[in-house]
């Protein structure tokens, strides 16, 4: 399938928030997160423009991952801080304590997702936040599905035991 | 588990502001398939065929993003930067809704030649202005343009819509009180570093003489209107004597108070008749 400028529209409106969201998780900052998604969708078009596209989404995500990884190597190191405080995340909350006190869960919630390794926080993300099946995730990570499955799984479970062990 | 989860789901909030994805959609597409186009994004015969930088160039100065561009502070004879600025302005004007907002263009723009005309003058020495002789004639040239369409606008506004022509036309003529004093002052400045070459003495002659259209506009405009109001006011008189009220004296015809009439010849000062003679 070859992407015609119709086509692209309608994928960037079903995919930027979602690459935006997982750029995000990667770099904690909105600014560069911003950034990173524009190239992301800049290199994953130029690839669609010269080749055969079945599942586009794995190619813009596959392009996220080596924007993220060419800006940590500029940046010179690989590990997000767990200090670093998504404030700027929440957009509309009704009121100002309840954003605050979402905030502090949803800290939490980042930090314990950090400590696990990243392949598992990405097939998270992908089934969890984005709605894809096993089927879709084993297309972005060429891999099969029975070990997207088992590793999904195997992500789910120790996220919960770390969430319970705060 | 579920608790959790649902507490894991929560991320799902995190999400880019919507103008910024907007915006980016924009640049994006704008950059992907413009560039698909054989001709310029212009079109219209206009000089200009962009690339893809070009067009973020212009984009940025067209305000689709919250930066200002560099290209905005350019001035003639800059040849990279200098087209982009006037390619963006006619984008800009291209996509104006209506003739009123074409016009704010005309008084932004004629604002913008007339800032770059007097910063060169201003700038430059005896010597750079003589080199700097085709710009300048360049930059007032394209003054006389942009007030001219300015006075076009006016004068097909107060044929469709003379309620909303009078602002326009009121603003034209405050920014052509000073448009004069500008051109005036430049004229000196350059009076003094040439002798006989003709530019931009013709092309100042010709700008005077659109700025004095200008204030001819307004006068028309308030002479159309006052008798637009005039006539409104016969026909009501007129309808009130059928019915047989006898309250309000008819006015007479030719009765327009203190406004001058729409055939009152403009006098020219004697200052201004300095350039146009």
């Amino acid at each position: 399938m070859k992407l015609n400028q119709r086509s692209f529209g309608k994928l960037y409106d079903k995919l930027a928030s979602k690459i935006y969201r997982f750029v995000f998780f990667k770099v904690r900052s909105a600014e560069i997160a911003q950034d990173l998604t524009h190239d992301t969708f800049l290199k994953g078009w130029q690839y669609c423009q010269k080749n055969e596209v079945e599942f586009p989404q794995a190619i813009f995500y596959q392009a996220a991952r080596q924007q993220i990884a060419d800006f940590w190597r500029k940046q010179k190191f690989q590990v997000v801080s767990l200090d670093a405080k998504p404030l700027e995340m929440i957009d509309d909350q009704p009121s100002l304590d309840e954003r605050l006190a979402k905030n502090d869960e949803l800290n939490q919630m980042f930090a314990v997702l950090a400590t696990l390794p990243e392949d598992q926080q990405e097939i998270l993300t992908w089934r969890y936040l984005d709605g894809y099946s096993y089927r879709q995730i084993s297309r972005i990570l060429n891999k099969p599905s029975g070990t997207i499955r088992v590793t999904a799984h195997r992500a789910l479970k120790q996220l919960k035991e770390k969430w319970n062990q705060c | 588990m579920e608790s959790m989860l649902k507490q894991f789901k929560s991320f799902k909030q995190i999400r880019p502001d919507h103008a910024w994805l907007r915006k980016t959609k924009d640049q994006l597409m704008a950059d992907f398939f413009v560039d698909q186009k054989s001709s310029g994004i212009f079109g219209d015969g206009w000089a200009i065929k962009v690339g893809s930088l070009a067009t973020a160039f212009i984009l940025a100065v067209i305000g689709t993003t919250a930066s200002v561009s560099f290209a905005q502070n350019s001035l003639p004879g800059d040849h990279l930067l200098y087209p982009i600025k006037i390619a963006a302005e006619k984008v800009q004007f291209k996509l104006a809704n209506n003739g009123a907002a074409k016009a704010d263009l005309g008084v932004e723009f004629a604002n913008r030649r007339l800032h770059e005309f007097s910063q060169i003058v201003n700038e430059s020495s005896a010597d750079e202005l003589a080199k700097k002789e085709k710009d300048l004639a360049q930059v007032v040239g394209d003054f006389t343009k942009q007030v001219a369409a300015v006075s076009e606008q006016v004068n097909n506004l107060v044929v469709a819509e003379p309620s909303n022509a009078l602002p326009l036309a009121r603003q034209a003529n405050l920014e052509a009180m000073k448009y004069e004093n500008t051109l005036l002052d430049a004229d000196k400045k350059i009076s003094q570093t040439r002798t006989e070459a003709e530019s931009p003495k013709k092309e100042l002659k010709e700008a005077m003489a659109s700025v004095q259209q200008i204030k001819a506009d307004y006068l028309k405009v308030l002479a159309v209107l006052d008798d637009a109001q005039h006539n409104n006011l016969d026909k009501k008189n007129d309808s009130d004597q059928v019915a047989g009220d006898q309250d309000f004296p008819a006015v007479s015809q030719g009765d327009t108070g203190n406004l001058p009439s729409a055939t009152t010849t403009i006098t020219v000062s004697t200052t201004t008749n300095e350039i146009l003679n």
